[in-house]
């Protein structure tokens, strides 16, 4: 991963909001072996108060894995990014790999999708919960021994997963597990990427709650990505809507579940299937563009029903609270 | 109304289904052998069974759409493949278009192939990378000797192509899997299924690794085909969101049995079983009218160790003395014979969200 200068950002670390997470500007390439490269993230701003639940959701390709990834310092190194994160007041982009290392587990820590991979099968649980703790020097091995209990405990499993290989858990007890792993060294905010997508309905259900009540208690600040709609509704206060590297909708969840501005966040709504609502499916013509070709104007202009010629310049987030990027909001057409 | 048959003189119904229904599976079991333990190999004992499927029967008609639905492990791809005979059944029977299957010899099972397809869950592995549109739908014809000429073989492939809505089909027929997006990936797998016109389609969650803006299109296109050419179709999901839209019954498993089997509104609107009832209640919902209760506690379980009696019994928050003694018939419900659930405690009208102490 290597930074490269776009802007200067609009946001700096020195203002006296209590904002954990401030990402700017944030743009990130991936740099093809051809030489040619693909523009992940165009351009996201946002900013996540401590003890915040925001979702971010979108489809697959829409930069919203890529952006959380930028903001750990976890993006490979074919990857360029520009613009600035600044957590818990450190800026990761600065100094590259050793900002980053600052602000892993100890100020944000990150729960993956697959938690069978998220573990080393050789390990026993206790030993990977305790690891963190002791590599950044916050506690002797009798200590982490300690807290692991304790850790293990808050998410809601016995003590005796301590001493449990990770192939020895079900689905759902391995996630949990990875829950109490990522708040080891205590941090200030825990990233999920798709925390729940590989578990049955009944346990991804399960993992929802804990999530959003850990994210109480604890004050953490809790940006979880995901694809499933419903998930955000039940886990999140804040829901942004990204499409091809671009957050289009901003606002409390059950605004934007409910009154979507933008067009794209709409359409989506219509393609979700819901349990106990009897309408038809839409599905939303064509696809989302190449990510490797210049996109000009707004990205969803060439699927959306209300595309008009102002679409060909890209449309800036504008409102109150609830913010969304579209020419058509803009000049009072109904979204 | 006279002219319905009286119920005591009509036919048993065993032996009038047995023609009817396009798909039969009657007590259908697919045990599977495990591994023998040390322990198991000193006490000289036989090794450990997983019973994935123990006696599962259902029926599926022409033009219908049943969604099976279960979490993992709880038999539903399982009883799916073996109703293909791509498993062998340890027991049971499996009538398709009223013909027992499951004691085919090998060489007669290449027509069941035909009649009887199958789609799978992942269009990115299911295409073969190397060949484009026209060879990977053509190819099925080949192995068939469903293609007599090369201007019969186009035509049957452009065809398909039509009925699955990859327009232009000259333009679709000349790509290659990586030029085709994950929904058009599954338009193609579905057009090499169509294209040896098979009365019975096997969906593996056809649209669980798509994206939510063409899964839509995959279900209507799902739905279109068995409306329009009469395939029937059985539906592999986890999401019961995605069976309330398309489907016409749905059938709840659990640990390889049955526990629930009705139209599909009736069971999703009023679930009976309390194991369907947890399963509707934990899907999240963007329009939160009632509290979503507690969610079940425990995973789903090990189809090695079979719970004595109701095998929901350990979860289910109901749960009497009899349940864990005997083990519940899937019977027609007291309210509504259409649905069929297995519960000793349904006649009550028992729901998981209602407190035994007020």
């Amino acid at each position: 991963m290597k930074a490269v200068d776009v802007q200067p950002s609009t946001a700096t670390a020195g203002e006296t909001t209590r904002s954990v997470l401030e990402v700017a500007g944030l743009h990130v390439w991936f740099d093809a072996p051809d030489g040619r490269s693909a523009h992940a993230v165009r351009g996201v701003d946002l900013t996540v108060a401590a003890g915040e639940r925001v979702g971010v959701l979108g489809e697959s390709g829409c930069g919203k894995t890529t952006m959380i990834l930028a903001a750990m310092g976890l993006l490979p190194s074919f990857a360029s990014v520009g613009g600035s994160v600044v957590l818990d007041g450190i800026d990761v982009l600065a100094r590259g790999e050793q900002s980053a290392r600052a602000v892993r587990w100890t100020h944000a820590a990150m729960v993956f999708q697959g938690a069978m991979s998220a573990m080393n099968p050789v390990y026993r649980v206790g030993k990977q919960i305790a690891d963190p703790m002791v590599v950044h020097g916050q506690r002797s091995k009798a200590q982490a021994r300690q807290r692991t209990a304790e850790l293990l405990e808050l998410v809601g499993l016995p003590a005796s997963v301590a001493r449990r290989y990770p192939h020895e858990l079900s689905g759902g007890m391995r996630q949990r597990a990875v829950i109490a792993m990522a708040l080891a060294c205590e941090p200030r905010v825990l990233f999920a990427d798709e925390p729940t997508t590989a578990l049955d309905v009944v346990v991804q259900a399960q993992i929802g709650d804990l999530l959003a009540e850990l994210a109480d208690t604890l004050g953490l600040a809790l940006v979880m990505v995901t694809h499933d709609i419903g998930m955000i509704a039940e886990t999140s206060a804040r829901a942004v809507v990204m499409y091809a590297g671009v957050v289009v909708e901003d606002g409390p969840t059950i605004d934007v579940l409910t009154a979507p501005r933008n067009p794209y966040t709409r359409l989506l709504l219509e393609a979700t299937p819901v349990v106990n609502r009897d309408r038809p499916l839409v599905s939303i013509p064509g696809t989302p563009p190449r990510l490797d070709e210049p996109i000009s104007g707004c990205a969803f202009a060439a699927r959306c029903p209300q595309a008009f010629d102002a679409c060909a310049v890209r449309p800036r987030l504008t409102g109150d609270g609830h913010v969304a990027a579209c020419h058509a909001l803009e000049q009072g057409r109904p979204a | 109304m006279s002219a319905l048959p009286d119920p005591a003189t009509a036919p048993t119904t065993a032996s009038k289904d047995a023609g009817e229904h396009l798909l039969e599976v009657r007590d259908l079991a697919v045990h599977f052998a495990l591994k023998r333990s040390f322990s198991d190999r000193l006490a000289r004992r036989g090794g450990q069974v997983a019973r994935a499927v123990d006696g599962v029967s259902l029926t599926l008609d022409r033009g219908e759409l049943l969604a099976l639905v279960g979490e993992s492990g709880s038999g539903k791809t399982t009883t799916a493949l073996a109703a293909l005979r791509l498993l062998q059944p340890t027991a049971g029977t499996v009538l398709l278009e009223g013909r027992d299957i499951t004691k085919l010899p090998h060489r007669d099972l290449r027509p069941l192939r035909r009649s009887a397809q199958l789609i799978h869950q992942d269009p990115y592995a299911a295409l073969d990378p190397r060949l484009r549109t026209r060879d990977l739908i053509s190819e099925a014809l080949r192995i068939h000797g469903l293609a007599p000429s090369k201007q019969a073989e186009r035509a049957a492939v452009n065809d398909a192509l039509e009925k699955v809505g990859l327009t232009p089909v000259e333009t679709f027929a000349e790509r290659y899997p990586h030029q085709l997006s994950g929904g058009q990936r599954q338009r193609v797998a579905i057009a090499g299924s169509l294209v040896l016109g098979p009365s019975l389609l096997v969906a593996d969650e056809p649209v669980s690794m798509l994206d939510v803006s063409v899964r839509a299109g995959i279900l209507q296109l799902l739905d279109g085909l068995r409306r329009d050419e009469g395939v029937g179709i059985l539906m592999i999901t986890h999401d019961l969101a995605t069976a309330a839209h398309v489907s016409d019954r749905v059938a709840v498993m659990y640990h390889g049995n049955l526990v629930e089997l009705g139209p599909a509104r009736t069971v999703i609107d009023q679930p009976q079983h309390p194991y369907t009832q947890a399963l509707i209640y934990a899907v999240p919902r963007v329009h939160r009218d009632e509290e979503r209760v507690r969610t079940l506690p425990g995973e789903p379980p090990d189809a090695s160790r079979v719970p004595s009696g109701c095998r929901f019994h350990p979860r289910c928050p109901l749960c009497e003395e009899r349940c864990r003694r005997e083990v519940p018939g899937l019977l027609p419900a007291a309210g509504d014979p259409a649905v069929l659930v297995a519960c000793h405690l349904a006649s009550q009208n028992v729901s998981i969200t209602t407190r035994k102490d007020p």
